[in-house]
């Protein structure tokens, strides 16, 4: 393949026999050998048809898994959604209640009439309309209907009954459940320069209590010196 | 319809020419890369992605040479802070001298890159400038004057060495 530009001389046959070495055989065995696997390994996206075969096992998957989760009513908020479109192909699925249905109150435990989408909501209506906020928050109103149902009673009174499990009342509650409220009143009375400031000021640890006595003078009369007592220093050491 | 090019064919009859390309682009492990360029081509001929007459295979299959090749050299060079990398440095520049013509060699590497490239698919790989072009991305006036820079090169480089 000799062009006009440069006439094939000794240079252009040195650089043409640059391509010509032959391959040893170990090299050329290895790369066939290689080669020949290659074009045997069989190609999961090698061919159109392979794809479309892929395509529309995805799709029918697709379809089916939705129809499956559709047709037991746990898409959630999809499933109205879901419940029209399939009903137009034939396929009658739940239409489901567009989220979780909560406690409304009944004639054992009325609600107040309130709105409000959750218990935290309900609680707080009832505080911003004066009612007692206490009462609301032990009520079961807006909270999930299925929550605590089934077998649980059953099972807590087992273990209440043998001792052995089971959650106590009071579990997840403060220790002492007034001192947030005794906090807030401290913190008003500081606001306002009332005597409670004065009292936690002149307090040996800055601490107080309820009736404005101090935390060091509770320790006193409650708990009993560190010396130790008068029987066990008089007794004499078994040893000795 | 022509027949689809049998891979074991295209390497018997190019795998010279493509390792006396590679070691002329001083490729570090030319036989490896011999057998990844032959790879592609057994896997993209059995999924049908050429299709064209001896001619267009060879161009083909140096396209993908001459892919390898750029790779090679572009790693490389990002690689050059990478300690690992020069011992691949090492490896090339220790790399035993060409079996063929080591003086021809030498002199290759001493033209610009484009130089050496033009040169070596139009006379190693035996491309036609219109095919050398298209594999490098020129115009054939380009590759025509790059071709003739080449050669002016290695003749000074080459009769100044046998002085």
């Amino acid at each position: 393949m000799t062009d006009m530009y440069e006439p094939e001389d000794g240079l252009t046959r040195r650089l043409r026999a640059l391509g010509e070495l032959p391959i040893d055989s170990a090299t050329q065995s290895r790369h066939l050998t290689a080669m020949a696997e290659a074009a045997a390994a069989p190609s999961l996206l090698g061919t159109f048809g392979n794809r479309v075969r892929i395509a529309v096992a995805l799709i029918v998957g697709f379809l089916l898994g939705t129809t499956g989760l559709a047709s037991a009513g746990a898409l959630g908020p999809l499933q109205p959604i879901a419940s029209e479109t399939l009903s137009k192909v034939g396929v009658n699925v739940p239409e489901g209640d567009a989220g979780t249905e909560r406690f409304r109150g009944d004639t054992d435990e009325p609600c107040a009439d309130v709105e409000y989408k959750n218990h935290g909501q309900y609680v707080k209506a009832v505080r911003a309309q004066g009612g007692d906020a206490a009462e609301a928050a032990a009520s079961r109103c807006g909270k999930p209907v299925r929550a605590g149902e089934g077998d649980d009673d059953t099972a807590d009174a087992e273990s209440d009954a043998d001792g052995k499990g089971g959650k106590p009342d009071d579990a997840g509650k403060p220790e002492n459940p007034g001192k947030s409220e005794e906090k807030k009143a401290a913190k008003a009375d500081k606001a306002s320069g009332g005597d409670a400031a004065g009292d936690a000021k002149s307090n040996a640890d800055g601490r107080t209590v309820p009736d404005g006595s101090s935390v060091a003078e509770e320790k006193t009369a409650d708990t009993p010196a560190t010396t130790r007592p008068a029987d066990q220093a008089a007794r004499p050491s078994d040893g000795s | 319809m022509a027949e689809a090019p049998n891979a074991g064919e295209a390497y018997r009859e190019l795998a010279p020419a493509v390792l006396g390309y590679l070691r002329s682009q001083r490729v570090a492990e030319p036989e490896d890369v011999l057998g990844e360029v032959f790879l592609q081509v057994a896997r993209d001929l059995r999924r049908g992605r050429f299709k064209g007459d001896a001619d267009g295979l060879r161009r083909w299959v140096f396209s993908i040479a001459h892919n390898r090749a750029v790779d090679a050299h572009r790693k490389r060079s990002r690689n050059r802070s990478d300690p690992s990398d020069e011992v691949e440095d090492a490896r090339v520049a220790d790399a035993p001298p060409d079996p063929v013509d080591p003086e021809l060699v030498d002199a290759l590497a001493a033209l610009s890159a484009d130089q050496r490239e033009v040169v070596l698919l139009r006379f190693v790989a035996d491309l036609p400038l219109e095919a050398v072009a298209k594999v490098t991305g020129r115009t054939t006036g380009a590759v025509k004057a790059l071709q003739h820079r080449a050669l002016e090169n290695l003749r000074r480089s080459v009769s100044r060495g046998s002085d």
